[in-house]
């Protein structure tokens, strides 16, 4: 059943069409990664989404339209974490800003801190509750920004290259948990990225160029169409480019995303 | 200005100003800012600024931090003293004026580098929420206040990262003078627009002026609190006895 249906988007900036007759449809409880170079629309559906760009279009979430009326119920159940978390800090402890969403919503203060206890261990950030987000590292305001969107308890996440800015081996933890949680709680988690190596734990992959879903498809059987990535400008992740060339020498059998499981392959 | 405690910013603390109730801390804001505006002569002044001297020590911040911000803005003292003389004719009114700016920015300063944004929406939402009674939107105005206090901070901070690209670009680093200050206008009122527009959007999207909001903070109101709240009130009956006199 799907959580989230995007129906004839239609979005002009400055006389330039970056969607016309856009559709899409996610189901509840996948993953899935819109991938694209820049000037894809990526940011922009993001807003759509959020209320923060008007368009036209006929978008369902939840079974309600996204309008005037429902945004506010809506809203509540959808956790944004967006590419540059400096602009959505609205607080001056990394506490106060994940308390800061429930605050409004009028939870009372002792789940918020039951709340902020559980996000602060799974993201790792105890150490860090008293400092000011924005003094901190760009990686570090960007695990505070996926904090603060997994304190609503989501039902949808929709991450706009919410991991850009975090080394790769703590991205691949922050992945693997979001993974967990994806499964666990049936959170549907909406991922816009240009790098790929972000899709590893996605259902289904969409490239989507100049506003255009080019291809569409479960992962990871959609980088057979690899030469369409390149020539859009994306980045094949090296996984998965090894893969295909030890599948076409009969070394491994499958397509193996995690490099070190790759690894162990080829050494067997 | 300090590098390490920064124009009208939050600085975390377990001081007994930081914990303060912030409904108190308002009222006691607004009641030391009323009586600062209405003072009129040296001994009250001096009575409020040992006030003000005893309540920083409180804070647990490095005095220096308030003495390098207060003194950071020491233009807008000279204007005031500068206007007040050429209207009035009077040393002793311009001389008061200047100093009584002083401690308003030095009030502003204790507020803000004990309580964060949300604290001071809070509090003044707490402080006037029987107004709501008659449709004043009371959240609204407290939000737009606790900004707007903010806003100072980074106009400060947008304006310091403006003179250094500029440097970075080759145009000469000129800490003050008019040909620095024309040149970073413009920037700075586009960055403070973007700001205002962007901070709306995000008190939007995190469910800002909801009635039902609750406080994560809720100090409770200590002695402590009581007393300074008092201490002001204490000083205008005595500076109007002292006028009495």
């Amino acid at each position: 059943m799907a959580i989230l249906s995007i129906n004839n988007l239609t979005f002009r900036y400055k006389n330039k069409f970056v969607f016309d007759n856009f559709n899409l449809e996610v189901e509840r409880g996948s993953w899935v990664t819109i991938a694209g170079p820049n000037g894809a629309g990526k940011t922009t559906l993001v807003k759509i989404l959020a209320g923060l760009e008007k368009s036209y279009a006929d978008i369902t979430i939840f079974n309600k339209p996204l309008n005037k009326k429902n945004m506010y119920d809506i809203r509540r159940e959808i956790g944004f974490v967006f590419d540059n978390p400096d602009n959505f800090f609205a607080c001056e402890t990394v506490e106060d800003e994940l308390a800061f969403s429930l605050e409004n919503l009028g939870v009372f203060p002792n789940t918020i801190k039951k709340k902020i206890k559980d996000v602060a261990k799974i993201l790792k950030l105890d150490d860090l509750l008293k400092e000011n987000p924005c003094d901190l590292s760009g990686g570090e305001k960007q695990k505070v920004a996926l904090a603060t969107a997994l304190m609503l308890e989501p039902r949808i996440l929709v991450l706009d290259e919410a991991l850009l800015m975090i080394d790769v081996k703590e991205r691949d933890e922050i992945l693997k948990t979001l993974k967990e949680y994806n499964k666990q709680k049936r959170v549907t988690i909406l991922s816009f990225t240009h790098n790929l190596e972000e899709a590893i734990y996605s259902d289904r992959l969409i490239i989507l160029n100049k506003g255009v879903i080019t291809i569409d498809g479960a992962f990871p059987e959609v980088f057979s169409e690899e030469r369409v990535m390149r020539k859009i400008g994306l980045e094949v992740p090296f996984a998965i480019e090894l893969s295909e060339k030890l599948k076409v020498y009969n070394i491994i059998d499958h397509m193996e995303l995690d490099l070190e499981r790759l690894v162990s392959l080829i050494w067997k | 200005m300090n590098s390490k405690y920064p124009f009208f910013k939050y600085v975390t603390g377990e001081s007994k100003i930081h914990l303060m109730n912030s409904k108190m801390k308002i009222i006691w804001f607004l009641i030391t800012l009323l009586a600062i505006i209405l003072i009129n002569d040296y001994v009250s002044l001096l009575l409020f600024s040992l006030f003000l001297t005893f309540v920083m020590g409180f804070t647990k911040i490095d005095f220096l931090a308030y003495l390098s911000n207060a003194l950071s803005v020491w233009v807008m003292y000279l204007f005031v003293f500068v206007i007040v003389f050429l209207i009035t004719l009077n040393i002793n009114l311009a001389i008061i004026s200047g100093i009584k700016l002083l401690l308003i920015v030095t009030l502003f300063l204790i507020l803000t580098f004990t309580t964060s944004l949300s604290e001071i929406a809070w509090g003044f939402e707490c402080t006037f929420i029987k107004l709501k009674k008659i449709k004043v939107p009371v959240s609204k105005i407290s939000l737009r206040i606790a900004m707007d206090i903010k806003f100072i901070a980074t106009l400060f901070e947008e304006s310091k990262s403006i003179r250094k690209s500029m440097a970075y670009r080759g145009v000469p680093y000129k800490k003050y003078g008019i040909a620095s200050f024309k040149r970073m206008i413009v920037p700075v009122i586009s960055i403070s627009y973007k700001t205002s527009r962007r901070m709306v959007k995000v008190m939007r999207l995190r469910f800002y002026g909801n009635s039902k909001r609750t406080n994560y903070h809720e100090n409770k109101v200590t002695s402590f609190d009581k007393w300074l709240v008092t201490i002001p009130v204490l000083l205008i009956y005595f500076v109007i006895w002292l006028g009495w006199c």
